[in-house]
């Protein structure tokens, strides 16, 4: 393998090369196997590091949720307000807190405002706080609403768990290349690659700790999810790094 | 002898070698450079021409491949991969660059085209810039100054600054701040997980403004004419103003809204441990939160 070829071989596989060098490299590949090895280990780590960027998430998340929300929508309606007579109930859309977290959670996957929408929704006119500065707001500010909630609400819990294995698979997998590509990286660049990781690791373990102390506090739900698409981001980058060294 | 003779060699293949040659150009080509280590700066003038200036050493040679519509630089060395090339490139102001690098510092100054910046190790510093202007650095700091049309902005471990600029605005960090000064913006988007957000701006009747970290603080200007709905929400943060702000709605819990004007522009900010500060446009010029 000449250092010529070795140096356009990334080139040459990322649709680079203009025709006249396409054509020789080839005629080369077909009589040096090392370049043809290396082109062939280079279109898979290309294709790795590509794959995920059109990865949308599973579809099938939503029609859980939304199955969910239907189950206990129906079972809380009719333990409140108990139908007087057969076929006179009617239908209403109201959606929980916890409900909205899921909801969120879900819809989250596909856009990183959705849960602020959702989270407008649920707003009720309440008491007026005047802030001046310095003072400071109070800890606890006084809300007009109550919160039917359990805080450890399987249901909740089930939908985080979900999230995050949405984001897990890919994450796994690009983190495998980058331990397999790591030597390929400069040191320097891989130390920040990997404290920036830890620094997205420990946003998104506060935040499910926080939000499964409290469900209420839906926002949390779009802050994991940020953070773990920043995470997916960093590791895509790392990837595409790493193919570009080889 | 042998030693003097070797030793020559190796100084004659370090010593520095000068690219300077100026080609026509169409006014509206896109420029095209990868750059393994060294240094890439683009200036633009009113000529339909482009320059480039290039050091790097005797072994290596800069190689222009021109359509109509590309021009693209690349590095090549008579044996083994092309080290470090500094350049220097002068193009037509209405010129776009796709610029990239490993061990790269990136300098662009009065290109009124799209730009595009990137960079592993070494700092990304923009002035102007007009359409798509999409700028990254794993290792450095990301500036951008004087664009107008849509910025998307990413460091990892520094700071974005972005000045005096006009359009729909993404700009992220993960353990860098994010600054966010003279923004004339009906859409901007700003998050760090780490880091601190400054935004110093418009809020534009309708606009959707976004500011989340988990760690920093996120200090945002508020005009005394705007009309929009302050959506925050902060765990173990504390929520500042610098004049009187009233606490019209509550989403949820240690979710106040507060409603200024008519309440026409939706900012949603979030942080999880951070500060939130408000103050008026100005005050905070040039300093963090």
């Amino acid at each position: 393998m000449t250092d010529h070829w070795t140096e356009r071989l990334s080139a040459y596989v990322d649709g680079e090369l203009d025709r006249e060098e396409r054509g020789a490299l080839e005629v080369h590949l077909t009589s040096c196997e090392a370049c043809a090895t290396a082109v062939a280990q280079l279109r898979q780590v290309v294709g790795w590091a590509h794959g995920y960027e059109g990865k949308p998430p599973k579809v099938d998340v939503w029609d859980a949720v939304a199955r969910g929300i239907r189950e206990r929508e129906g079972s809380r309606e009719e333990s409140r307000h108990p139908p007087k007579r057969s076929g006179e109930r009617v239908r209403r859309f109201v959606f929980t807190v916890p409900q909205l977290l899921a909801a969120g959670i879900a819809l989250a996957l596909f856009s990183g405002t959705a849960v602020g929408v959702a989270l407008r929704a649920v707003g009720a006119g309440s008491g007026r706080t005047v802030v001046t500065d310095p003072a400071l707001l109070p800890d606890e500010i006084p809300l007009g609403e109550s919160f039917d909630i359990d805080g450890n609400d399987p249901w909740t819990v089930a939908v985080v768990t979900q999230l995050e294995e949405q984001y897990a698979e890919a994450i796994a997998d690009l983190e495998s290349l980058l331990r397999e590509g790591q030597d390929k990286l400069d040191s320097a660049t891989l130390r920040v690659i990997e404290e920036n990781l830890r620094t997205i690791d420990e946003a998104v373990e506060q935040a499910t700790v926080a939000l499964r102390r409290d469900p209420a506090a839906v926002y949390l739900s779009e802050l994991i999810s940020v953070n773990l698409r920043r995470k997916l981001e960093l590791l895509r980058d790392a990837a595409a790094l790493v193919a570009s060294e080889t | 002898m042998l030693i003097n003779a070797l030793a020559g060699a190796v100084l004659a293949l370090a010593t520095p070698q000068a690219t300077d040659t100026t080609f026509a150009v169409e006014p509206n080509a896109r420029l095209e450079i990868q750059n393994m280590g060294g240094e890439i700066v683009v200036r633009a003038w009113d000529r339909d021409e482009m320059r480039v200036q290039g050091d790097h050493s005797r072994r290596t040679q800069i190689v222009v491949r021109r359509t109509r519509s590309v021009v693209r630089l690349r590095a090549r060395a008579s044996r083994g991969p092309a080290n470090i090339v500094d350049y220097e490139i002068t193009v037509p102001r209405s010129m776009s660059v796709t610029l990239s690098g490993t061990y790269t510092d990136i300098v662009v100054e009065g290109v009124e085209g799209e730009i595009s910046a990137k960079t592993v190790q070494g700092n990304v510093s923009v002035k102007g810039g007009g359409g798509e202007v999409y700028l990254r650095s794993v290792q450095g700091t990301v500036t951008l100054e004087g664009a107008s049309g849509r910025v998307d902005a990413h460091a990892v471990s520094e700071d974005v600054r972005i000045t005096n600029v006009s359009g729909e605005i993404v700009a992220e960090s993960v353990s860098g701040d994010v600054l966010l000064e003279g923004i004339s913006s009906g859409n901007v988007d700003a998050g760090s997980v780490s880091g601190s957000i400054i935004y110093d701006g418009t809020l534009q009747e309708g606009g959707q403004y976004t500011f989340v970290s988990h760690s920093g603080d996120v200090a945002l200007s508020v005009p005394e004419n705007a009309n929009a709905s302050l959506t925050v929400a902060t765990i173990n943060g504390d929520i500042r103003s610098r004049f009187d702000l009233e606490m019209t709605r509550s989403g949820s819990r240690r979710r106040p809204i507060f409603t200024v004007g008519t309440g026409s522009a939706s900012v949603e900010i979030e942080t999880f441990s951070g500060d939130v500060r408000f103050f008026r446009p100005g005050e905070r010029r040039s300093r963090r939160p």
